[in-house]
């Protein structure tokens, strides 16, 4: 399948699904769930990722007739799993002897397999936590996807000033970490 | 006093503009371009971790897709809204607040001026 036919396919998938087809979704779920993942444990690690990635994907299905296709679907996702992981920390925070509700338990999960992040550097991951979560979404979402410092601050509801002081101090604090 | 520059510089981001003595001595001092180059490789390093994809667990997928249930055209960043909408509410109430404790100190003040 050449690179414009898939593009078509996906336009269609996405056509289908705003008006409300699932198995159209579910296409795109099957497509898209590394990517909302893999944002997900950058921003909350790998304990709480797997009910932000449900969550958020469940929030897009929901959303679907929103969605204008000014941005790519990539894109989109991606801004409604930035939001859905800050509410969603804020929550495990709160309830921490609480499971959260429907909560998805990953079969695979595990002391074995709890250090094994497939691509990830290990040295900056480990670093990545030690931040606060403020200054780790930032510098994740501006250092690792390349996000503007306007699409920083718009996303997770702070000025430009704030995201561009918090983007300094968590490079501060990854450099002292990487060097240690 | 240049220790005290470089740590100034330091503590400031990157892109904020610096007047002309500290972008004079950023320009000149070894060891704030030693910093700086290491803060850039702090950055680089995150960058390669963009084109990294790390799996989704097994059986996510369809855990979600039997979730789907009804659209409703929801906004998904409504949470974000809202507490940014709380947040100037909260600070305005704070400054009207304040507002009205200094205006009242101001009038009980007056109120008790010893007159000539």
């Amino acid at each position: 399948m050449t690179g414009g036919s898939v593009q078509r396919d996906e336009s269609a998938l996405i056509e289908r699904a705003r008006r409300g087809d699932a198995d159209a979704f579910g296409e795109l779920v099957w497509r898209y769930r590394d990517t909302v993942y893999t944002l997900a444990v950058r921003l909350v690690g790998p304990d709480l990722a797997p009910d932000v990635t449900q969550e958020a994907l469940i929030r897009a299905w929901r959303a679907m007739p929103r969605f204008r296709g000014d941005a790519a679907l990539g894109t989109w996702l991606h801004r409604i799993t930035v939001n859905t992981a800050w509410t969603m920390r804020r929550r495990a925070a709160r309830h921490m002897a609480s499971p959260l509700e429907d909560s998805f338990e990953d079969p695979e999960a595990g002391p074995e397999h709890a250090g094994v992040l497939v691509g990830v550097r290990e040295d900056l991951r480990h670093a990545l936590e030690q931040l606060t979560p403020g200054q780790r979404a930032v510098v994740v979402l501006r250092d690792v996807y390349g996000w503007t410092h306007a699409e920083v601050s718009r996303e997770l509801g702070i000025t430009q000033t704030t995201a561009k002081v918090r983007l300094h101090r968590a490079r501060l604090r990854l450099r002292e970490l990487l060097e240690e | 006093m240049s220790d005290l520059t470089c740590r100034l510089i330091a503590a400031l981001p990157n892109d904020m503009p610096l007047n002309r003595v500290l972008r004079r001595h950023r320009d000149r001092c070894l060891r704030c371009q030693a910093d700086d180059a290491r803060v850039v490789g702090v950055t680089r390093r995150l960058s390669t971790l963009g084109g990294e994809v790390v799996p989704a667990p097994e059986g996510l997928a369809s855990h979600v897709i039997t979730r789907l249930g009804p659209q409703d055209g929801s906004d998904p960043r409504r949470p974000i809204v809202t507490r940014v909408i709380v947040r100037w509410a909260a600070t305005g109430l704070v400054l009207l607040a304040t507002t009205v404790a200094v205006g009242a100190a101001l009038a009980a003040r007056m109120r008790h001026r010893p007159t000539a």
